[in-house]
């Protein structure tokens, strides 16, 4: 397992993460982030390549920097591609199979295995350099997997994929986790990771946003106040009724009355309200924008949190009825 | 709700005219090599050999008024020169007699010699990587889509290397000759030594334009800067031992073509009064050929992947 | 730390240092010395002693091929890695960065060796001198020791210096392997220079007859000793490179 106690990396002034407190068991987990918001940092320390300038880092209950012995349990997919190279798919993989210490007869059936595991069978003889960059991304995941380790920590590895290929990789590593084998994966395509893991870990400015399963997250997030937008006729009517819901802060009509915006906390008792008022005859419904439970919404409203553009609850206090402007 | 124009819009003002497009290359190029640490330091040591021969000038012009220890000690600085061997009697006789002579002595070998030297570090600190760069990154066709000729991406690659050699050829040695002119007895000397600014330029000139054209060609001959530089340091060393080797076991002779740091030579040696033109002659055709070769090497390397 | 992935490493570099750009500078290696001597020997000469000449071949062998060959397979050995992002696939295996450095570290010894051989065997077959295979052995043994503690010296820079380990070796080499290594004082018994340079003079006996003011350029200790300085300048780099490399964060990308 992997566990960062309040660890903090620095490269000179620059922050890379900072001060992120998590502890993560065997399973599978998706890292997500916007560029430049630490997750390739995090993994460097996961695989001990960096020393973190505060704090601790623990794979697998041991320091990872300089720990050649935790190496073997980890396959790692660097997002960067080996470029120029005048070796085939199967004697690069050899090779670092080699480097893993594995026998060299042994280490060319591993990736021969591997290479045919991600679609590589007819030609992992042909040199990288001819490769495509979808094909090159597939090796990569080639050598992260042959020798079989304890987690897979890939970075950025729908890169370059064509659907086809995103799919096949999807599928590649649903069975990994199917087969009870632990996971990181870095990513932006949040929508990919959904169909991987229900796990995830959301980094934004080198800080921890929100870790746990969407359903999680998004319970954390009803203490976070989002915007519902309405348009549409019998506006006043709806303004008059929602007015006094405790979990509206605030309510704001457009111009014209063609519709109306509310702050309000997302819940259950919410909704049901909002439902029976807007099942009344004098309203027409032209427009609903509500905060969704997607991964990509909970993370938009995460990073409007982060940014101060939407408040937790504790700063507002509820509307007392009439006070809608 | 306002709708944004985020597509494709028009440039609506006045666009500059187009002569000095190499200068953008060059800006951004001279840019990035200074945010490396290493060639600021190695620059500020670079002006140390000024220290020396500002020393140097110091001497001459005390000796010029009669201190017998400041010519002693000028002999003592400067006889290791080779140029200063045939100046020397004089240096000891009457030194006011050979002041233009005598710089054009230290000023010849501050150029050939010692920032000739230095010259050879300096480019090879970050020239490999002008064009080896762009030719890795694809960096190239983004060039080539605006309206850019690869004659002025030559140029503003060329005059990065050229910005950064001025620096450590013509700006100290117009420092020297500004310091000898300040520490001359009055400065009636100008009239006696003018001309050697336009020959300090005109040997600073010679160095860079065919420094800059071989640097060039060695960066657009590959992707990977480490051969680039490989072949950078190797041409200047090879040539350099090669024509010791020459020298020293074959006999003496006319080996400077060898090397071309001893090409360059030669023609500043002719700048500098030190050598005749008919002796300098070859090496100057020998340096237009490299300079042309070189520059014509590197376009059709940059134009190689835009035709393919 | 294991024996067959240093072998690996090597086999896998070797591979990859037969691409054409690699094999004309190794020719141009392997051809300088015999073409420049060729140079000389077309030329109407001036008596020239033996000693000179032989130093002649010492310096573009021992020194200029396997220094400039070092330079190339040796001193990028980090960078190299980094430009082609291929470092972190490396280092993230058991003791990759270890047997990295050691598998290149032989594979650039072993063709720089192998330039040095060939440049002094096409040279020995034309020079005139009394001891051409005498020659041939002492610049053989010497361009192996030359190959070995050259390749540790570049490889320690290599480590330290990652991106501008070549600007930071050809310093290094002018200053203190060029200037310094001629300085008659206690400072140039530090330089690889220095020993080789003793131990051409002791082997082909040249010692007494060179004239007594240059003695002090070399050492007056047995040759077995100067060899075992240089095997133990090789073993302290090798292990200062090893213990540098596994200590050293290289950052691969970004901060992201």
């Amino acid at each position: 397992m992997f566990e960062l106690q309040h660890v903090t990396k620095l490269y000179k002034l620059v922050i890379g993460i900072n001060d992120i407190h998590l502890s993560l068991p065997p399973g599978a987990y998706g890292l997500i982030g916007p560029n430049g918001s630490g997750k390739t940092t995090l993994i460097n320390l996961l695989t001990g390549q960096l020393r973190p300038t505060l704090g601790r880092v623990r794979v697998f209950g041991e320091n990872p920097w300089n720990h050649s012995g935790l190496l073997r349990r980890l396959g790692y997919c660097p997002a960067p591609d080996p470029a120029q190279w005048n070796v085939s798919a199967l004697e690069w993989v050899t090779y670092l199979l080699q480097l893993t210490q594995i026998p060299r007869t042994e280490s060319t059936a591993r990736a021969r295995q591997a290479l045919e595991r991600v679609g590589l069978g007819s030609s992992m003889h042909r040199p990288i350099q001819t490769y495509s960059l979808g094909m090159r991304q597939r090796i990569k995941l080639a050598q992260a997997l042959a020798h079989d380790p304890d987690w897979l920590i890939l970075d950025e590895p729908f890169n370059g994929l064509d659907p086809i290929g995103r799919r096949e990789m999807t599928t590649i590593l649903q069975e990994w986790v199917r087969d009870g084998k632990s996971l990181l994966l870095s990513s932006h395509v949040l929508h990919e990771v959904e169909e991987i893991t229900p796990s995830y870990l959301l980094l934004c400015g080198g800080r921890l946003l929100a870790s746990g399963t969407a359903e999680e997250i998004a319970a954390d997030l009803g203490n976070v106040v989002g915007e519902v937008t309405l348009r549409g006729s019998g506006m006043a009517h709806v303004a008059s009724q929602m007015v006094g819901d405790p979990d509206v802060l605030s309510l704001q009509f457009m111009p014209h009355r063609s519709g109306i915006k509310m702050l309000v906390r997302s819940s259950p008792a919410f909704r049901t309200h909002l439902q029976q008022v807007l099942a009344a005859p004098e309203v027409v419904l032209e427009e609903l924008d509500t905060p969704s439970q997607s991964l990509d919404s909970l993370f938009s409203t995460l990073m409007k949190l982060h940014r101060g553009e939407v408040v937790s609850q504790e700063s507002w206090e509820p509307l007392a009825p009439g006070e809608a402007s | 709700m306002a709708l944004h124009e985020l597509g494709y819009r028009c440039w609506n003002g006045s666009l500059r005219s187009g002569w000095d497009r190499w200068w953008v290359i060059a800006a951004n190029g001279s840019r990035l090599a200074w945010r490396n640490p290493w060639l600021r330091r190695v620059l500020v040591l670079a002006w140390l050999p000024t220290v020396y021969l500002g020393m140097a000038f110091f001497l001459y012009e005390q000796s010029v008024d009669h201190s017998i220890l400041a010519r002693r000690s000028l002999i003592f600085a400067v006889r290791s020169f080779p140029e200063s061997a045939h100046l020397l009697p004089e240096l000891k006789e009457d030194p006011s007699a050979i002041r233009h002579s005598f710089w054009s002595m230290l000023l010849l070998v501050f150029l050939r010699y010692l920032q000739g030297t230095l010259m050879v570090i300096v480019v090879g600190m970050f020239a490999p990587s002008l064009i080896t760069q762009d030719l890795r990154t694809r960096a190239y066709l983004l060039y080539f889509s605006h309206e850019l000729t690869s004659w002025e991406y030559l140029l503003g690659k060329a005059m990065v290397i050229v910005s950064y050699l001025s620096l450590i050829t013509v700006l100290p040695a117009t420092a020297l000759y500004i310091l000898a002119v300040m520490l001359s007895p009055h400065l009636s000397v100008l009239y006696e030594t003018w001309d050697l600014l336009f020959r300090i330029w005109a040997a600073t000139l010679v160095m860079m334009v065919p420094a800059a054209s071989i640097a060039l060609m060695f960066s657009s001959m590959t992707v990977e800067k480490r051969y680039a530089g490989f072949g950078w340091y190797s041409l200047w060393i090879v040539g350099w031992v090669a024509h010791l080797t020459l020298q020293r076991v074959g006999g003496g002779g006319n080996w400077w073509w060898v090397s071309v740091k001893h090409t360059i030579g030669k023609v500043q040696a002719w700048i500098f009064d030190v050598e005749d033109l008919s002796a300098a002659a070859p090496a100057m055709i020998l340096l237009a050929a490299y300079t042309l070769f070189s520059l014509v090497l590197a376009r059709a390397r940059i134009l190689t992947p835009l035709r393919s | 730390m294991n024996a067959e992935s240093v072998w690996a490493v090597f086999r896998f570099e070797w591979r990859r240092s037969l691409s054409g750009f690699r094999i004309v500078a190794w020719l141009v290696l392997a051809l300088f010395t015999p073409i420049l001597i060729l140079l000389v020997q077309s030329r109407p000469l001036d008596p020239v002693s033996e000693y000179v000449m032989g130093s002649v071949i010492f310096v573009l062998v021992v020194e200029v091929t396997c220094l400039l060959g070092l330079l190339l397979w040796g001193a990028p050995l980090i960078q190299a890695e980094l430009e082609s992002n291929s470092w972190i696939y490396l280092a993230v295996r058991p003791y990759g960065r270890v047997h990295l450095l050691l598998g290149k570290y032989a594979n650039a010894t072993t063709w720089v060796f192998l330039a040095a051989v060939t440049a002094i065997s096409i040279t020995s077959r034309f020079v005139w001198m009394v001891e051409t295979e005498r020659l041939w052995v002492v610049i053989v043994a010497l361009s192996l020791l030359s190959s070995l503690a050259y390749g540790a010296l570049y490889v320690l820079i290599a480590v330290v210096f990652p991106k501008k380990a070549m600007v930071f070796a050809v310093l290094y080499t002018l200053i203190f392997e060029g200037l310094v290594s001629l300085v008659p004082a206690t400072i140039n018994r530090l330089t690889i220079q220095y020993r080789l340079r003793s131990l051409l003079f002791h082997w082909m006996d040249w010692y007494d007859k060179i004239p007594e003011d240059a003695r002090i350029l070399l050492s007056k200790a047995p040759p077995w000793q100067d060899v075992g300085i240089l095997l133990g300048i090789t073993v302290s780099l090798l292990a200062a490179a090893v213990v540098a490399i596994q200590f050293r964060e290289y950052l691969t990308g970004g901060p992201d």
